[in-house]
């Protein structure tokens, strides 16, 4: 087979004549830092590692065949409970698929809505893995804080939704309660702060030495190797493609809005840090938007409480907070999907893991496991 | 659903490329063809420098109600930011032509949909079961899997208790013997 793309040759670098035998390690599947259960076969020379072998499948539920048997309203809490970090993403990407096959009108205060809680669940998410990554790289202090701001995100969605982790709040029509004047000050609140909180946290962490030095020019995925194994979402961005399905395959009220798209340059564990940062500061940018532009009218439409879509297939797809959410829906026209088949972001990044990790130490394999940012729940469906 | 704004129409390239039958529609951007053709669609698709489908993003399976299986590969590309959607028809042997020779991203997709679907994929460098253990002999996303008849979880792991019980057997004529 031909060399599809050029990576880094870190391990050339560390290569010298003396031939030690290979050691073939098991990490997992219950390791605190592999972020569930995940295990990964790796394969070394002495401290610098040749392969890597993941096995996943232990949280497996067979989640696509248990969305055939149920109705649509009953499979967007199930789905919720695929990427439960980012279950906001989870429900919109059901609504939005059977929505595309039901020809109703979302009002536009619902999508407006919609995009403020998809906004601040991303936040919510990236400052869960900054507490997990800083974990992940051996400071524990940026935990305490990174918790602590996103416990106000989570205020936020309990005053909405009436849940703090799996909220069923997007659904077909429109979300399942009006925001109210309480929330919108609670908001307001959040982000005048919320900018200084981040400025904060990169004087603690971000311009920290120790940790630059571990994480630059480590785990480097180049950007023809990002594109060929189709990882998504900031591990892509970080690798210099400049690829977001809000932009590019804008859907919902995203073309109305205006943000910038951060890129890395390195494609290494420290770019897909500053990736995270700068789009926490985006999404907070684009809440604010839909703060100042919430337009007046109905949250949903009436829609009778067993949803029937119309026969054929849809393919949709959003940019998640791990990356590109895809879902490919059948429908015989029937109360339950005929197939469906969800994309899950961290399934694909996770793939690249083995690329990303070759050659480097042994030390530096879980700093990179905890830039790509998995959730195994998501990864197994 | 989402909204591309400049879509490529590769009507003309299709026309030209492919002298085997397939149903194009520009509106929609979907490519329906036999699977046994895909290898000179993926050569096309990752070399023509008007298609420059770089990004395999999603690869996927269904079973239609007659019993007919369709594999789904979403491209698009990265620069020249267009997406084309293919639906390939599988013949009855159940193999299809793998595409990890030009991306990558298929290696665990198509092995996602051997596990599920049982479809075999001719030229991957490492077909396995992804999800489920190797020991399991049922395909769970076939239409002939009944999910409302399966009483109890514990029960899919039939043939394992099988397996165990033969091997203990084996175990305690040896002993015997």
């Amino acid at each position: 087979m031909a060399v599809k793309y050029e990576q880094p040759k870190v391990w050339d670098l560390r290569w010298d004549d003396l031939l030690t035998e290979d050691l073939v390690l098991n990490v997992g599947p219950q390791h605190p830092s592999t972020h569930g259960v995940l295990r990964l076969i790796v394969t070394s020379d002495g401290e610098v590692i040749k392969d890597i072998e993941p096995h996943i499948g232990f949280l497996h539920r067979g989640m696509e065949k248990h969305s055939e048997i149920k109705e649509y309203r009953q499979i967007i809490p199930l789905w919720e409970r695929n990427d439960y970090l980012s279950a906001m993403h989870m429900g919109y990407m059901v609504t939005s698929a059977a929505e595309s096959l039901m020809e109703i009108e979302v009002p536009r205060r619902a999508e407006y809505i919609r995009v403020m809680m998809l906004e601040l669940q991303r936040i919510a998410s990236h400052l869960f893995w900054f507490a997990s990554f800083a974990l992940d790289s051996g400071a524990v202090t940026p935990l305490f804080y990174a918790l602590k701001e996103r416990e106000k995100i989570v205020d936020l969605f309990e005053l909405a939704s009436g849940a703090r982790l799996l909220y069923n709040y997007i659904r077909p029509g429109g979300v399942r309660r009006d925001i109210d004047a309480q929330f919108m000050e609670k908001l307001a609140a959040f982000l005048k702060h919320f900018n200084y909180y981040l400025d904060e946290c990169e004087q603690l962490y971000s311009g920290n030495a120790i940790f630059i030095n571990r994480a630059r020019n480590i785990g480097v995925l180049s950007r023809e190797a990002a594109v060929n194994l189709g990882v998504s979402g900031p591990v892509l961005r970080g690798s210099g493609v400049e690829w977001d399905i809000r932009k590019d395959e804008p859907y919902s009220v995203y073309p109305e809005l205006k943000f910038d798209i951060p890129v890395g340059e390195n494609g290494d564990v420290l770019d897909r840090y500053n990736v995270r940062f700068y789009e926490m500061r985006m999404s907070a940018e684009i809440v604010r938007q839909v703060m100042e532009g919430l337009p007046e009218g109905d949250h949903i439409t009436k829609v009778p409480p067993s949803i029937k879509t119309k026969k054929g297939e849809v393919y949709v797809r959003q940019e998640a907070s791990r990356g590109e959410l895809g879902c490919y829906l059948v429908s015989d026209g029937g109360k339950k999907p005929w197939r469906l088949h969800v994309r899950p972001p961290s399934y694909l990044n996770l793939g690249a893991l083995a690329t990303m990790c070759r050659g480097y130490m042994f030390a530096d394999l879980i700093i990179i496991l905890g830039s790509i940012d998995i959730v195994l729940g998501d990864v197994d469906k | 659903m989402n909204r591309v704004s400049a879509q490529t129409d590769f009507s003309s390239v299709f026309t030209e490329a492919f002298p085997f039958e397939h149903e194009y529609d520009p509106e929609a951007q979907v490519l329906k063809m036999a699977a046994e053709h895909l290898p000179q669609a993926f050569k096309l698709f990752a070399e023509d420098s008007r298609l420059k489908l770089d990004y395999l993003r999603d690869m996927t399976a269904k079973e239609e109600p007659e019993g007919e299986f369709f594999t789904v590969y979403n491209f698009a590309s990265i620069e020249l930011k267009h997406v084309l959607m293919v639906i390939a028809r599988v013949a009855d042997d159940l193999t299809v032509p793998s595409a990890t020779e030009y991306w990558d991203s298929a290696n665990w997709m198509e092995r996602e949909v051997f596990d599920m679907f049982g479809i075999k994929f001719a030229g991957h460098p490492d077909l396995r079961r992804i999800y489920l253990e190797e020991t399991v002999d049922f395909y769970p996303l076939r239409k002939s899997f009944k999910l409302e008849e399966v009483p109890n979880v514990g029960d899919l792991g039939g043939r394992e208790r099988e397996l165990a019980k033969a091997k203990a057997k084996a175990r305690a004529r040896e002993e015997k013997g």
